[in-house]
C-alpha cells in the first residue's frame, strides 16, 4: 500500500477511525428530515417538467418557448442530479419508500440505470481514481492521468471534451461498456454480456428519443418544431452542466490518481484518504449546490456516498476540520477556476509527459 | 382475501384504458403516469390515505384510533382489517390492523376505527397509541381478509377471543347490535367466550353488556389467579354443543392451538374460522433464525452476512464493494429480522431493501433470492 501523504500508518488509521465516526453519525441522522427534502425537490422538480412542457406547447406566445426551455431544462437538471443520481446511491432508502429504492429508479437519460449503478455506484466509488480499473478518468476517450500512456490521437483532446459535454447523456449511456473496443471488435466476437447491455442501452435511448423528440412534437401539432427545439435545448443544457459538474469532481490539476497497487491491502483509513485525495470541491450560493445535486462536494460526496447529499455542506466542516488537523490537502475553489483547472490538465495531457512512466499500464 | 365486489367491466373498455395508460406511459416514461396524478391530485391517485382524527385511549398502551379514510377506500366488512402505513423519524413502517368499528359505524361516513394494544418494544405500536398520533395522515390499503361473517346468517354463532383478538370480533357483534336494534334480533343466537388478563384490560367490557341478545363468558387471568387454558371440556361447559355452532377464534397462538384441538377432537374442524396475528420480531431474542431464499428454494443457519451465506448456499448474488458502499448487492427482503451491521439498527418490515453484504439475521428471514 502506498501512503500518498506522508501519514505514518498510526496517523492514517486515525484519521480512517474519525472520518468513520463522521460517516456513523451521518448515517445516525439520517431520518425524516432527508425525506422531507428530497420530496420537496421532487414536487419542484415535476411542477418544473409540466409547467416547462406546457409552456412549450404554448409557445406561440411570446416568451414562453424561453421560459419552458428553462423550466425544461431546469426539471432535467434535478431529477438528474439532485434526485436520481443521489437516490440511485442510496441515500434515501433507509426510509423503505419504494419510490426512492435505489434498486428501481430509473432516471431521466439515455443510461440505464441498472450499468450506471455498476460503472458509477460500484467501479467508481470503489476504485475511484485508480487507474485501469476507474473509467471516470477519462471515460476511455480523455487522457487525464499522466499514468495513461500518449498517443497522436490525444492531441485534439480538447476538442473531444467539449463534444463530449455536449453529448454527455450518450457519453454516459455507454459508460458500462468499453465502447472504443465494442465498434471495433467483430460482431461474432463481441462478449455475449457487452452485447446484452448494448441492447439495453437502445432500448432505453429509443424511449428517451421517442418522447422528447417524437411524441412531444407530435402532439403540438402547429408547435411541433418549437417542442422539438425546446427539448433538444433542454437535454444539451442538462449535458453540458453535468459534464462541467463532473468534469470538476475529478480533474482538476490537484485531484490525485493512484497505481492499481495502491488496492492491496487498503484498509479504512487510505479508502478514505484516496476519495479525498481524489475529488475536488467547489463553492458557491445554495442554489448551486443544489442544481449540482451536491456533487460540489465531491469529497464529501466520495465519503460518504450514502448519506442524503443535501448534507455534505455540514459535513464538509467536519471534514476540513479533519484535513487540516492531519495536514491534508482539501481541494476547493470556484466553479470556474475548477473547471479551468480540469481543462488546463486535459490540455497539458494532451501532449505527451514529461516523464512519461516507462511501463505504463496497458489501458 | 380481497373482499371487493369483482368489477365486470366492457372488454373494450378496458383494452382502451390500457392502450391509453401505455401511450401516457411512453409520455412519462421513465416514470409511470400514476406517479405524475398521485404528486398532482393526491386525494384521487396513489396510496389511500386516511388522517388519525382521535384518539380513545382504553388502559395502558391501548387506544381506538379514529382514522377519516379518503374516498377510495370503500366499505369494508365486519371483521376485516387493513395493512396501515406510517412513516416514524422517516422510517416506512408498516402493520396490520383490525378494524374494529362496525362497517355501519356511528361516525363519519369515512371513518373506521382501529384497536391497537402496543408491544412494549415494538416500533410502531408505541407511537400509534400516543396522544401525539392525532393529526398525522397514514397510508391504507384496501379492507382485507375472509374473517367476516357468512354471507346467511347461521342459527348459532360461538366467537372465542384472547386479548386484543377482540378486535375483528367486536366489528362483527357491533354490526349484529345495528341489526338487533333495527330489527329486534340480531337473527342468531350469539355466544363470546372472551379471556383476558383482568377485568380492566377486557376491552369493550361496557359495551358487551349493554348487548341484551349476547350470551358473554368473560375469563380473567386476575380472577382466576392462574393463565386460563382451554380444552375440550372447559369449551363444552360454555357450549356443550359447540361443534353445531359457526365459530370463529381470533387471540394468541397457544389459544388458537387449544381451540383447533378442541374443534378437531370433535371433527368439527370446518365449523371454525380463525384469524391469526402475525407477530413480528419482539428485539429480545437475538439468536439466529432460518434464512430462506425463496425463489430458489434454499434455506440455511448462518449468522455471517447474507451475501456470504447466499454464495455458501452456491447462490449468485450480484455483489460489487462488500463493505456497503457501492449498493450493487441490494435485495428485497420478504419478511423477517435482519440487523442492519453498518448502523446497529434490526429491521422487522416485510419487502424492503436490504444491502446483502453488511446484514445478518437475527431471526427467521425469508430473501428474494
Amino acid at each position: 500500500m502506498k501512503n500518498d501523504c506522508q501519514l505514518n500508518p498510526a496517523q492514517l488509521e486515525a484519521f480512517g477511525d474519525e472520518m468513520y465516526a463522521i460517516h456513523q453519525r451521518a448515517r445516525a441522522a439520517r431520518g425524516a428530515e432527508d425525506l422531507a427534502y428530497i420530496r420537496g425537490v421532487m414536487r419542484t422538480q415535476l411542477r418544473c417538467e409540466v409547467g416547462g412542457r406546457a409552456l412549450l406547447f404554448a409557445s406561440f406566445i411570446p416568451g414562453a418557448w424561453v421560459a419552458g426551455t428553462a423550466l425544461l431544462s431546469l426539471s432535467k437538471i434535478l431529477e438528474n442530479m439532485e434526485i436520481g443520481h443521489n437516490v440511485m446511491h442510496g441515500q434515501y432508502e433507509f426510509s423503505g419508500d419504494p419510490a426512492l429504492s435505489s434498486r428501481s429508479y430509473e432516471w431521466d437519460t439515455t443510461c440505464p440505470s441498472e450499468q450506471w449503478r455498476h460503472s458509477h455506484n460500484y467501479l467508481h466509488h470503489t476504485f475511484t481514481n485508480v487507474s485501469g480499473v476507474d473509467h471516470d478518468l477519462g471515460y476511455r476517450v480523455l487522457r487525464v492521468d499522466d499514468k495513461q500512456p500518449w498517443r497522436w490521437h490525444r492531441v485534439p483532446q480538447l476538442a473531444y471534451t467539449a463534444g463530449l459535454a455536449a453529448l454527455f447523456q450518450w457519453g454516459i449511456a455507454g459508460h458500462d461498456v468499453d465502447m472504443p473496443k465494442y465498434v471495433t471488435t467483430p460482431s461474432a466476437e463481441r462478449d455475449p454480456e457487452d452485447v446484452r447491455r448494448v441492447r439495453e442501452i437502445k432500448s432505453k435511448a429509443w424511449r428517451q428519443v421517442r418522447k422528447d423528440y417524437l411524441l412531444f412534437p407530435l402532439l403540438a401539432g402547429p408547435n411541433a418544431v418549437a417542442v422539438f427545439a425546446g427539448n433538444l435545448v433542454a437535454n444539451l443544457a442538462r449535458n453540458l452542466w453535468s459534464a462541467a459538474v463532473i468534469y470538476c469532481g475529478h480533474f482538476p490539476e490537484q485531484a490525485q490518481t493512484f497505481a492499481p497497487e495502491t488496492l492491496e491491502g487498503e484498509g479504512r483509513g487510505h479508502f478514505y484518504l484516496r476519495q479525498l485525495l481524489g475529488s475536488a470541491n467547489f463553492e458557491g450560493p445554495r442554489w448551486l449546490h443544489v442544481l449540482s445535486g451536491h456533487l460540489s462536494h465531491q469529497i464529501e460526496h466520495h465519503l460518504f456516498p450514502d448519506v442524503p447529499a443535501w448534507r455534505y455542506p455540514a459535513l464538509s466542516k467536519e471534514v476540513r476540520a479533519v484535513c487540516e488537523k492531519y495536514g491534508l490537502p482539501y481541494n476547493t475553489g470556484t466553479l470556474s477556476s475548477q473547471l479551468f483547472s480540469a481543462l488546463r490538465r486535459i490540455g497539458r495531457l494532451s501532449l505527451p509527459s514529461v516523464s512519461e512512466p516507462a511501463l505504463a499500464p496497458a489501458l | 382475501m380481497d373482499s371487493l365486489e369483482p368489477v365486470i367491466a366492457d372488454p373494450f373498455v378496458v383494452s382502451l384504458r390500457t392502450a391509453l395508460g401505455r401511450a401516457l406511459g411512453w409520455l412519462t416514461y421513465p416514470r409511470k403516469p400514476e406517479e405524475y396524478l398521485a404528486a398532482l391530485a393526491p386525494r384521487h391517485f396513489g396510496p389511500i390515505r386516511a388522517e388519525v382524527v382521535a384518539l380513545e385511549p382504553h388502559f395502558d398502551g391501548c387506544a381506538t384510533l379514529v382514522l377519516r379514510t379518503d374516498r377510495r377506500f370503500g366499505k369494508h366488512r365486519a371483521g376485516q382489517f387493513v395493512s396501515l402505513t406510517i412513516e416514524i423519524d422517516g422510517v416506512r413502517r408498516t402493520r396490520c390492523f383490525s378494524i374494529s368499528s362496525a362497517p355501519e359505524g356511528t361516525r363519519g361516513p369515512r371513518d373506521i376505527e382501529l384497536t391497537i394494544k402496543s408491544t412494549a418494544r415494538g416500533a410502531v405500536t408505541p407511537r400509534l397509541v400516543d396522544p401525539s398520533i392525532v393529526g398525522t395522515t397514514v397510508e391504507l390499503s384496501p379492507p382485507m381478509g375472509s374473517f367476516v361473517l357468512d354471507a346467511e346468517l347461521p342459527p348459532r354463532l360461538l366467537f372465542i377471543t384472547g386479548g386484543s383478538g377482540i378486535t375483528p370480533v367486536i366489528s362483527m357483534l357491533r354490526s349484529l347490535d345495528r341489526k338487533a336494534i333495527r330489527e329486534g334480533a340480531p337473527g342468531a343466537k350469539v355466544t363470546l367466550l372472551h379471556f383476558a388478563r383482568s377485568e380492566r384490560e377486557a376491552l369493550f367490557l361496557e359495551e358487551l353488556r349493554q348487548m341484551p341478545w349476547l350470551d358473554l363468558h368473560l375469563v380473567t387471568e386476575e380472577a382466576l389467579g392462574r393463565a386460563p387454558s382451554l380444552d375440550e371440556a372447559s369449551l363444552a361447559a360454555v357450549v356443550a354443543d359447540f361443534e353445531d355452532t359457526r365459530a370463529y377464534a381470533c387471540g394468541p397462538a397457544p389459544l388458537l392451538r387449544a381451540i383447533e384441538r378442541a374443534f378437531a377432537s370433535r371433527r368439527a374442524s370446518d365449523a371454525l374460522t380463525i384469524e391469526r396475528f402475525q407477530s413480528a420480531f419482539d428485539g429480545r431474542s437475538e439468536g439466529t433464525g432460518t434464512v430462506r431464499f425463496a425463489r430458489s428454494n434454499k434455506t440455511a443457519n448462518d449468522s455471517r452476512t447474507l451475501l456470504v451465506v447466499a454464495e455458501e448456499q452456491g447462490l449468485e448474488p450480484k455483489s460489487g464493494c462488500r463493505m456497503g458502499i457501492c449498493g450493487t448487492c441490494h435485495c428485497k427482503k420478504l419478511s423477517g429480522a435482519t440487523r442492519d451491521l453498518r448502523t446497529g439498527e434490526v429491521s422487522t418490515e416485510a419487502n424492503v431493501d436490504i444491502a446483502l453484504c453488511s446484514t445478518v439475521a437475527i431471526g427467521d428471514v425469508s430473501i428474494d433470492l
